[in-house]
């Protein structure tokens, strides 16, 4: 399939998808009229706030709120010992007196105003008894170490059983004690803040007529939000309604501690009959939120001296932090655990470990971004010490249509990569440069490029139910009115939903509007996440919106005095096929629909066809498709100093179908920065379980200082399973550019990088460790 | 104590606490939300503002500081209901996406065209260094300030009489 | 209820006379500490005084062989100057790498030399330029080089009572200013060097100030590299030398943008970028 684009653009025939148009909530945004939580007021609103714990591990041994509770202004303070249910989902606390992490509360206050909220808060008087704690998966896997999780049928000491996940495929043991050569490495990564603009915030405003608690907040998901509050107030879903706030950015992670915040200003709101904003600072939104898993990744690797990979295996154990409820990653980790290629034998095992540190959990990429660094640094250094130029290692491993995966999953559908890498490698001349980097004679400033390629499964795949409800309908006036379980988080998903519609019913966007997200107005779809909206989430308004279109054709034939088939809607009117007179307005159509009676809205389920994998096995058809993708990167490396300028990043991107390409584009050029932090800037910081980088005066994302020119190849392929041929790009647009800088370090450099991020003071404290083994060596090391 | 501004070109005035910033000022008393506080120490630009004529953020400037000064936030770029020429832009090259940095772009951006109308994109990339975005990777956004100020370069139209 | 009042001075001597009455008043010039202070607790309520209006408090000019810089000067002014950007490069350098353009606007150089932080940015290239600071109080007014009104973090020889008027310091084209930071915009120095000297027609050194930040308590004059310089024509020997005492003057720890070990192997670098951009400037 052709590249999207300038001059040799696809045309896949379609009128209102396929195409830029502009979002649909850019004029809300742009004029500061869009609403998120914390803009929000209600007559009567209390403020309300929340007491972190000041230890990684402790047990509270007295609280007495009886001084705060008098304090003028201040209309609540509930301590853990005053609600009924302490423990949330995945572990979480709501309240709690036995605090495993620096992110858990003991007590919450709701006074007039911000003065009261400080002075309840420091009135509480709380006496600790410090635990010891345990901050790494080494201490928390050694003999003897404090438990987390004291008694817990899920945990094997500090291990969460329930996060095991594996792949088997072939026999390891066996390839291994065959194979030429065999490879062992050990790389990792820190923890990754999501660093969203909005704080978490949420507002709870209860009816006490009704008994129905309505929240209002910036949730990744609102459904799950929703049965926190739920939860914590032990009263029914139904009676409980969470709408979704303009979502400030999430990338995953405005979920736990979203949740817990709404749930927290709920039971404040039904302890003061008023209603309640919490707001959370950027420190304590950094303390207590979740962030991208620490991951430890063991592998050995068996290869022959031809270059063929013969065999791969990989421990994965992950800091998980002191509450988790992110099992299902594990599955997707152990697919993608081998990357893009094909290995006989395959053996994966993935957990994860508490600690008492700060919680993980979704971000961007899922587990990819971490795997992807080690997976192809692990190649990278397999082909340097069999002497090989690591693209020919790398292609004649890869994935190739009707090849089998790692998870053993036969890859029927078309895979573009080829396509891409030969396309990306000429834009770049990415085979020259990179050999005469490698050769070039040594200085202070270095260049190197490198690459990363990957594939993702689009959606949730075997992991859970892929299933969503959307619905359309028309009104009387010819607008239509569209409604998902599937929210904006920012990424433009309303956007695309209302192109995907406009396509379906062949009507302009610009008579399209988007509601909700309301809890109350359409079923749970799940959570908006796995870059699953336009692939999956999609289907469901796509469903809805041609039963819908059927019902119109009725009505336009029965004015036409035709058959239904007689009769087709094309951009914005209907027409008698084969009269070219006989047409009839949308609008018309939809007014006299009303009036005599016909459906008029159609709400749609959509759950994909059952994927046939064994989670037990470790194995089987994991994903309905994959994404394929490969990122060239190019540094500076001043060896005196150690920064690495980023000059530039190159992405190609099978889109499937393109929806929107400047959404896309959007979203690419976000992944790249963000998979550069993950690589060369953002380090957190933490002391004893605290975080130190606790804010953005420490805590280094990149700036528009740091923006690297970034060129976007746009490429579609013909897999039908996603929504006119969608394919995941939210996820994929950030996976693999850690991956192909730290390459691209590697053949400025020599350096093999095993640890990220590496900021300039890692990687100084590197090359001064190269420069005292002997700067020859360096030399020795690059390919 | 009491504040006079002029706000978005009105006078207002505004009972404040000597310790309350602008930002506090703006949102919670003068109940103008489109300026956000994403930081709170004067890193993440969400909160940016015109204040007599310069880009600041508002956040780490105490309100009482601003006695009798003029503050233009978003609220006060669109007329009646007509979009400002920069606003119309960053729509157009898809410069937004969670949209909760946006305004304090836009106030950035408008800052500097008023003082530099002929800025280049590495002045543009430089002058909007002090507002962070997470989703856009900021080309877009760069995108559309160039575009707004090559058309700000253009000649005017000639005017009737 | 606020604990805190407010009052705006429209002179020196009206503020010195409200200092006065209120010692421990909080002097406000463009905000931009005072307000994390107060967000995070640690500003002592009180007067909080704003001195951003008196006029002649503000400015860059210079006359009779000094550039005077007042004290609420913007950095954002600073990093405009025409003048600077001749006749002290190493200073106008320091405002264009200092924060961002828009808290430029508001910081005052006042403000970052009475704040006082180990990492400040105009710190080292006043130090390296011979500043000194000039301080009112009913007294009269006193002058402190630079490096002995810095007494360490957040700390200096400022007087309760006394009011930091300004800097001032002789022009010195041949000056230049090198930061490493943690990105390229909006960061907090991981380490800086100023180097401002005089040579003669021979290419002799025949005054030299250097200066670090971040590298020590406070912003640290180089005696042992400047000495290293002094009345020397710059070879590979030279300079080798004196990237050497650089070691020797300098007190780096770890900290959270930077280990002691990466402070040690790079302090000599950015000195010596600055010393070649500063020697080989033409005026």
């Amino acid at each position: 399939m052709p590249q999207f684009g300038d001059g040799n653009k696809t045309d896949k025939g379609f009128a209102y998808i396929n195409r830029s148009v502009p979002r649909v909530d850019a004029r809300d945004k742009v004029t500061g009229r869009a609403k998120y939580a914390a803009d929000l007021e209600f007559p009567g609103m209390l403020l309300g706030g929340a007491l972190f714990s000041p230890y990684a591990h402790a047990q509270v041994v007295r609280i007495n709120a009886d001084k705060a509770r008098a304090l003028p202004g201040v209309r609540a303070v509930l301590t853990f010992e005053d609600i009924k249910k302490e423990k949330s989902w995945g572990y979480y606390t709501y309240l709690s007196g036995r605090l495993r992490y620096r992110g858990d509360v003991t007590a919450i206050v709701a006074a007039e105003d911000w003065h009261a909220l400080q002075a309840g808060l420091n009135a509480i008087e709380v006496e600790y008894q410090e635990l010891p704690a345990v901050f790494t998966v080494e201490e928390a896997l050694a003999e003897g170490a404090p438990l987390v999780h004291e008694n817990d049928p899920e945990c094997e000491g500090n291990i969460w059983s329930h996060s095991r996940y594996k792949v088997r495929k072939g026999d390891v043991d066996e390839a291994f004690a065959h194979c030429d050569r065999i490879i062992e490495r050990e790389y990792r990564t820190e923890p990754v803040e999501h660093a969203y603009m909005e704080p978490e915030a949420a507002v709870a405003v209860p009816d006490s007529t009704s008994g129905l608690m309505t929240v209002y907040a910036g949730a990744v998901n609102p459904y799950f939000t929703r049965r926190w509050v739920a939860d914590v107030l032990d009263i029914p879903r139904a009676k409980t309604r969470v709408i979704q706030q303009t979502v400030g950015g999430s990338f995953g992670g405005k979920e736990e501690l979203m949740g817990l915040t709404a749930a927290r200003a709920a039971l404040l709101a039904q302890a003061t009959d008023r209603p309640v904003k919490m707001l959370v600072s950027r420190e304590q939104s950094i303390a207590a939120s979740t962030k991208r898993h620490p991951f430890t990744m063991k592998y050995k690797l068996g290869v022959n001296n031809d270059g063929r990979l013969q065999a791969f295996q990989v421990e994965v154990i992950e800091n998980v932090g002191a509450f988790h409820m992110h099992e299902f990653m594990n599955f997707r980790a152990s697919v993608h655990a081998a990357g893009v290629y094909e290995i006989p034998n395959v053996k994966v095992d993935v957990y994860g470990v508490f600690t008492n540190t700060v919680t993980a959990g979704a971000m961007r990429g899922y587990s990819s971004p971490q795997l992807i660094f080690g997976s192809e640094q692990l190649y990278e250094e397999t082909a340097a010490e069999l002497g090989m130029d690591y693209m020919d290692f790398k292609r004649l491993n890869m994935l190739k249509p009707g090849g089998v995966n790692a998870c053993g999953q036969a890859m029927d559908s078309e895979i573009i990569l080829p396509e891409i890498l030969d396309t990306l490698f000429e834009k770049t001349g990415f085979e020259t440069k990179r050999k005469q980097y490698a050769a070039q004679p040594a200085g202070l400033i270095r260049k190197g490029i490198g690459m990363a390629m990957f594939y993702r499964g689009c959606g949730l795949g075997a992991e859970s139910p892929d299933a969503s409800a959307g619905f359309v309908c028309v009104h009387d006036d010819g607008s239509v009115m569209i409604n998902s379980g599937i929210v904006e988080n920012g990424q433009g998903m309303k956007t695309s939903f209302t192109q995907i519609v406009a396509e379906t019913l062949s009507v302009s966007p610009d008579i399209i509007h988007f509601i909700g997200a309301d809890t109350h107005t359409i079923p749970d779809s799940g959570i908006t996440a796995a870059s699953r909206s336009t692939v999956m989430g999609a289907q469901s308004v796509k469903l809805a919106a041609e039963e819908l279109k059927a019902y119109l054709l009725e009505t336009a034939a029965m004015m036409f005095h035709a058959k239904p088939e007689q009769v087709e809607l094309k951009e914005g009117l209907f027409h008698l096929i084969g009269v070219p007179d006989a047409v009839i307005p949308f609008q018309v159509v939809c007014n006299v629909h009303h009036w005599t009676g016909q459906q008029a809205g159609v709400m749609r389920w959509y759950k994909p066809p059952a994927l046939d994998y064994s989670m037990e096995q470790g194995g089987g058809k994991a994903f309905p498709t994959y994404a394929y993708g490969c990122v060239i990167a190019e540094v500076e490396v001043d060896t005196a100093t150690g920064e690495v300028d980023v000059k530039k990043v190159t992405c190609g991107h099978d889109l499937g179908t393109v929806i929107n390409d400047k959404i896309v584009e959007g979203q690419i050029y976000g992944g790249v920065l963000m998979g550069q932090g993950f690589a060369v800037m953002e380090k957190l910081v933490m002391q004893n379980g605290a975080i130190r980088t606790n804010n953005f005066d420490t805590y280094m994302i990149a700036t528009s200082m740091d923006l690297p020119d970034i060129d976007v190849v746009l490429f579609e392929s013909s897999d039908e399973a996603g929504t006119y041929g969608a394919k995941s790009v939210g996820e994929p647009a950030t996976e693999g550019v850690a991956a192909a800088i730290i390459s691209a370090i590697k053949n400025a450099t020599g350096l093999h990088i095993r640890s990220i991020p590496v900021t300039k003071v890692e990687l100084k404290a590197l090359l001064n460790r190269q420069n005292a083994e002997g700067g020859s060596a360096a030399a020795a090391a690059r390919e | 104590m009491l504040l006079h501004i002029i706000l978005n070109g009105k006078p207002i005035t505004a009972e404040i606490e000597p310790e309350q910033t602008l930002l506090s000022v703006l949102r919670n008393d003068l109940k103008h939300t489109g300026a956000k506080q994403g930081c709170g120490v004067g890193e993440c630009g969400a909160c940016t503002v015109v204040l007599d004529g310069r880009a600041i953020k508002s956040c780490t400037v105490l309100a009482a500081q601003c006695e009798g000064s003029e503050v233009l936030t978003i609220e006060g770029l669109a007329k009646n209901n007509e979009l400002h020429p920069l606003q119309r832009a960053f729509i157009d090259h898809g410069a937004i996406q969670c949209g909760y940095c946006t305004a304090g772009f836009i106030m950035t951006a408008l800052a500097l065209l008023q003082r530099k109308p002929n800025a280049t994109r590495g002045e543009i990339q430089a002058a909007i260094s002090g507002n962070l975005c997470r989703c856009t990777g900021y080309v877009q956004i760069i995108d559309a300030i160039e575009a707004y100020a090559a058309a700000l370069g253009e000649p005017p139209a000639k005017e009737g009489l | 209820m606020s604990e805190f009042t407010f009052c705006s001075v429209f002179s020196i001597d009206e503020a010195l006379m409200k200092l006065a009455q209120e010692p421990g008043a909080c002097v406000v010039a463009g905000g931009t500490d005072v307000t994390l202070r107060i967000r995070e607790g640690r500003q002592r309520p009180g007067l909080l005084l704003d001195i951003s209006r008196i006029a002649e408090l503000q400015g860059i000019r210079e006359e009779r062989g000094y550039i005077h810089i007042g004290a609420t000067t913007t950095l954002a002014a600073i990093a405009s100057s025409e003048l600077l950007a001749a006749k002290a490069p190493a200073l106008y350098e320091a405002a264009n790498r200092f924060a961002d353009p828009n808290t430029r606007n508001r910081a005052t150089i006042g403000g970052n030399i009475v704040n006082a932080s180990p990492g400040a940015d105009t710190p080292p290239p006043l130090c390296a330029l011979g500043a000194e600071v000039l301080l009112r109080s009913p007294k009269g007014t006193r002058c402190l080089p630079v490096w002995e009104y810095l007494l360490g973090p957040n700390r200096t020889a400022l007087l309760p009572g006394e009011l930091v008027l300004g800097v001032r310091f002789k022009p010195c084209p041949h000056s230049a200013f090198i930061k490493i930071g943690l990105r390229k915009a909006m960061a907090i120095s991981v380490e800086t060097a100023a180097v401002a000297l005089e040579k003669d027609e021979n290419g002799v050194i025949t005054a030299c100030g250097i200066a670090f930040g971040a590298l020590g308590p406070k912003a640290l004059r180089a005696w042992n590299t400047e000495k290293a310089l002094l009345n020397k024509r710059p070879s590979n020997a030279v300079l080798a030398a004196a990237v050497a005492a650089v070691g020797t003057d300098i007190q780096p720890r770890d900290g959270l943008r930077g280990t002691k070990e990466y402070r040690y192997s790079t302090a000599g670098v950015i000195f010596e970028r600055a010393f070649l951009a500063a020697y080989h400037s033409s005026i």
